[in-house]
């Protein structure tokens, strides 16, 4: 099986990402709660509308 | 999408979440970009807005700061990052405010053709008490978009 080609990250817009470990802490805590409770709204509540 | 971006983008090991410096008229600012998995696992949320000097977040705060295209096209590099860690994923995302829900519509519009080389761009609208999904239509209007990053 041909090995799946990684995808081309931010490099692809000219940016670099810096790794920042103090940014790891918070990655696991939600930062905007009121906004996921929306999304999760629209999620549980998806129908997809065939062409 | 040849606009000019941020280049001091700092970014989580796990690539959820990123922060960059917005720089402009009116000052610095620290904007913090956030993917959070929904109740699907297989949809996370964008989230999107200033951290403010004692670490709260507004996603409401309107800074004026003469650098919108510039934040938009950096956040646009945030999601090709993000997608291509996580490739299988799809992202919604959706305005704070009607205004902001306009303004990335224009902006998946104004970028279309090149954006959909790389995504598939779905519309959400809400229609008889459903979120009803749709291929993206230039122009048209959404109450939020999901786009999902294409194998290649």
């Amino acid at each position: 099986m041909k090995p799946k080609k990684k995808l081309e990250g931010a490099s692809k817009l000219g940016v670099k990402i810096k790794r920042d470990s103090s940014l790891n802490l918070t990655s696991k805590t939600v930062l905007f709660p009121e906004k996921l409770e929306l999304a999760n709204k629209v999620v549980a509540n998806l129908k997809w509308k065939s062409d | 999408m040849n606009y000019e971006k941020y280049e001091n983008v700092s970014g989580s090991a796990d690539s959820l979440e990123f922060e960059f410096i917005s720089e402009g008229s009116n000052g610095k600012f620290t904007k913090s970009v956030q993917f959070t998995q929904t109740q699907n696992p297989e949809i996370f949320n964008l989230g999107f807005g200033d951290r403010l000097d004692n670490g709260e977040i507004d996603d409401l705060i309107r800074n004026n700061n003469q650098d919108r295209n510039k934040i938009l096209a950096t956040i646009a590099a945030i999601v090709y990052e993000f997608t291509s860690v996580y490739p299988e994923k799809l992202v919604f995302f959706t305005g704070s405010t009607p205004e902001r829900t306009r303004l990335y519509r224009m902006a998946l519009s104004l970028n279309f053709d090149e954006l959909r080389n790389d995504f598939e761009i779905f519309g959400v609208n809400f229609n008889e008490n459903q979120y009803t999904v749709e291929s993206f239509e230039k122009g048209k209007q959404y109450y939020g978009f999901l786009i999902k990053r294409k194998a290649s």
